[in-house]
């Protein structure tokens, strides 16, 4: 496929508890502002990250569960087709860490493993960072690709995670698909006995 | 509380006082909001200079005072001052000059409704407990016991407010009470209009301090208890899989149906809980069950997936809102989100109120004040049945999603290895197999095995049709297509091209209905259109999912002999219905 550009379309949820701060990352990653205009963040679905990665366009949609933290039964109806995600807690609460298993869990066993990033968001108002073993160790317990200390508010690793991400839903695509990246053969689709009163024909006969 | 800040709002609180073309919503926003800005103890005391201010002949002036105060105090006395100011504020009433005795007069009436409001709104949220919530306001009723409720005080109509109970009705509710249980269970008509009784009650006594705790403007704790609405999803997804696996498609049905009630009964809120229970991973996987439900019922289910979709901020079921007549119950979810978003913006620009975002939520609130408005004609006996019923949960154990997911293994072991049998149709009522990923082998119709590498030898290349350059799939598309893939890759040696199967020199293009759901029309349509050279005419989502369905279902049939290369010749194109594995 040498010059010639394969765009992808990638659906990431954002989760996590109430004010641990998704939407001013999802803002700042998106539009490198903190806190945007609320014109156009009443009413969006999901904000959109256009990136270049090698010789794909990537769109990334960014899916927001804002506000509805405590329906995290309802929010489901977000997950559906979700090829990333991040859990994000605010790391000057500790409730909010301690509910990352739950949110993980939540997307483990409605998602088929897609790779997950853990959000240490407002990093800012932390004196020490967090301890790189401990959140290893807790990144492996359980399957998270990877953590971050981020900053919304200061625009710190915003950037740097989703690009961390975004390279593990590339590398996820194409071993799920290895013949999209190294496309060699045609496309091929068939058109006959596609029409269901003949499959239906069909069946009949052989049942 | 800076100076400055004080400067500022003082001039805003001045024009809601005095400014006569406010209307009533700018006011309750106003109530709703002012602790962003400044304490109530200032507010009291702005508002005490502009009582003094008023000359005694100003009956209007002196009218507008009095509302907003009873409007003020109904919305959050309680919380807003503790008991000696409360005491206080009473005291400060009574000194008043007599020509403000109508104030003392409404006062008393703010105080008479609000017991009885709390009264009613005890025994609508708690009918078991009626006699302990009666003693309990009563208890509390003392001068300064204000209990702050969805008291509306510019909309007095009496629909507005709960229906006092009457003697007869918790006598008859004490009948229903002692013969308790319900014989029969309730009909998915009787749940849904229990269910729509109680979250209408919790939906019609949230606040706006409630919804602006999401803005982080109001630091009281938000008394909304998402809770109850909450476990609507898991009561439903564990009743589908605790229940005997020959029943667990009624089960299913019975929840779709339950679903659709609510959604005729303007109760969005539970519709959506009880769609995202039979939308968890539990109950989805079960496609033993999913293959027998009823096309009736699937033709629901599409419409509710349709109009519960969240694509275009869920756009559709915002239309469905808009055009609503008569009593409605919001997904509460959706307007907490709505308020969060609006918690992103500064309160304050360039050191002055940012009056375009009081302006938003004004709106917003407006929107719910509305909709709070009107009240389900069902009364609270009616329903007892029905809740208790649920109450108990029918012997039910609320399972965690492990938990859910085990159950779920249990009707129908994991892995393709298991679908065909029973998924493709009538066929193989055979012999028990041995056990499928460690569970008992307990199903009635017994899976086949996995078709081995050998096997999967397919003869005759006869129907391909080569097309290149195909653009793009969508990302749902590709989605279903890594599933099937993904099988496909680990069992079989088919290789895979962009949905596109190619089996022994045959190509199959593969889907999964849920997939299909999952895409809009206009997507699927060209994909139909080219890949499949199917005719099909934008007529109608429910018409083309359900075309789709069909002509996955008889593909499968179709495909099924393939599998088991009983019948070569017959090698499918089209659809496949793929399995989750």
């Amino acid at each position: 496929m040498e010059g010639e550009t394969e765009e992808r379309d990638y659906k990431v949820l954002v989760v996590g508890e109430g004010g641990c701060g998704k939407t001013s990352y999802i803002n700042q990653y998106v539009n490198h502002i903190f806190s945007k205009a609320y014109k156009a963040t009443v009413g969006v679905d999901f904000a959109l990250k256009q990136v270049q990665w090698e010789n794909t366009r990537v769109r990334l949609a960014l899916w927001d569960i804002a506000g509805q933290e405590r329906f995290n039964h309802m929010t489901r109806v977000y997950y559906k087709g979700a090829h990333g995600a991040m859990v994000v807690f605010d790391v000057t609460k500790d409730k909010t860490f301690q509910a990352v298993p739950r949110w993980k869990k939540d997307i483990d066993s409605n998602l088929d493993n897609i790779p997950t990033v853990l959000v240490a968001n407002k990093c800012d108002l932390l004196d020490n960072p967090l301890d790189t073993e401990t959140m290893e160790k807790f990144c492996a317990q359980h399957g998270f690709i990877g953590w971050y200390e981020t900053s919304a508010k200061e625009n710190i690793r915003v950037e740097d995670c989703g690009t961390f991400l975004l390279e593990h839903l590339v590398k996820r695509d194409r071993e799920l698909n290895p013949g999209k990246y190294t496309n060699t053969e045609k496309t091929v689709s068939l058109t006959q006995a596609s029409d269901p009163r003949l499959a239906a024909k069909t069946c009949n006969n052989s049942c | 509380m800076a100076e400055g800040r004080r400067d500022y709002f003082e001039s805003w609180a001045t024009s809601i006082l005095c400014d006569r073309s406010k209307t009533p919503e700018q006011l309750r926003t106003f109530i709703a909001v002012f602790r962003k800005f400044i304490k109530p103890d200032i507010l009291l005391g702005l508002w005490i200079e502009y009582l003094n201010g008023i000359e005694d002949s100003d009956e209007e002036g002196c009218q507008r005072a009095m509302h907003f105060l009873i409007m003020w105090l109904s919305e959050s006395f309680q919380e807003d001052f503790n008991r000696e100011e409360r005491k206080a504020m009473i005291d400060m009433i009574d000194r008043l000059p007599s020509h403000h005795n109508e104030i003392k007069l409404l006062y008393i009436r703010v105080e008479c409704k609000k017991r009885k409001m709390r009264l009613s709104q005890s025994y609508a949220t708690q009918p078991t407990t009626l006699s302990s919530s009666l003693s309990r306001s009563s208890s509390g009723s003392n001068a300064t016991g204000f209990s702050s409720s969805n008291f509306q005080p510019n909309n007095p109509s009496p629909s507005s407010t709960p229906q006092m109970p009457t003697l007869m009705s918790i006598a008859a509710k004490k009948k229903l009470k002692s013969s308790s249980a319900l014989s029969v269970n309730p009909t998915p008509q009787e749940m849904a209009e229990a269910l729509t009784w109680r979250v209408s009650n919790s939906f019609r006594a949230l606040r706006a301090r409630d919804l602006l705790t999401k803005l982080n403007w109001d630091k009281s704790r938000s008394r909304h208890q998402p809770n109850s609405v909450e476990d609507i999803s898991s009561w439903v997804t564990s009743t589908i899989v605790s229940t005997e696996r020959s029943i667990v498609k009624d089960q299913i049905s019975y929840m779709i149906r339950l679903s659709r009630q609510c959604e005729i009964l303007g109760n969005f809120d539970t519709c959506l809980a009880v769609l995202s229970g039979v939308n968890s991973f539990a109950v989805q996987r079960l496609k033993h069950a999913w293959a027998e439900i009823a096309d009736r019922d699937l033709e629901d289910y599409d419409h509710l997936e349709d109009l519960m979709s969240p694509t275009g901020n869920f756009k559709v079921y915002h239309d469905e809102l808009a055009t609503r007549k008569g009593p409605i119950v919001p997904y509460i979810g959706l307007i907490l989100r709505d308020f969060t978003f609006l918690g992103e913006n500064e309160a304050l620009t360039n050191g002055s109120i940012n009056f375009e975002l009081i302006k938003m939520i004004e709106q917003r609130l407006t929107t719910v004040w509305l909709q709070q408005r009107e009240t389900y004609d069902i009364s609270p006996s009616q329903v007892t049945p029905a809740l208790s019923w649920f109450k108990e949960k029918s012997g039910i154990v609320i399972m965690d999603d492990e938990a859910l997911y085990r159950r779920s293994l249990e009707c129908e072991p994991a892995m393709w290895s298991a679908v065909p049998d029973s998924f493709y149709g009538t066929e193989s009522r055979s012999a028990r197999s041995s056990t499928v990923d460690g569970v008992a082998p307990t199903l009635e119709r017994t899976p086949s095995r996995i078709p081995s590498r050998d096997q999967l030898t397919v003869k005759g290349a006869s129907n391909d049709k080569l097309s290149a350059g195909r653009k793009a799939l969508g990302p749902l598309m590709r989605r279903v297509e890594e599933v099937a893939l993904n099988f496909y890759n680990s069992h079989t040696q088919i290789q895979t091209r962009r949905g596109v199967i190619r089996m022994g020199g045959q190509r199959v293009y593969l889907c999964r209905t849920a997939g299909l759901k999952d895409m809009h029309k206009r997507s699927i349509l060209p994909v139909l259109r080219t890949e499949l050279d199917l005719d099909i005419k934008l007529s109608g989502e429910s018409y083309l999912y359900k075309s789709m369905y069909e002509l996955g279902r008889g593909d499968a049939r179709h495909f099924k002999p393939s599998i088991n290369l009983t019948r070569q010749e017959f090698l499918p194109s089209g659809i496949i219905f793929c399995t989750y594995l």
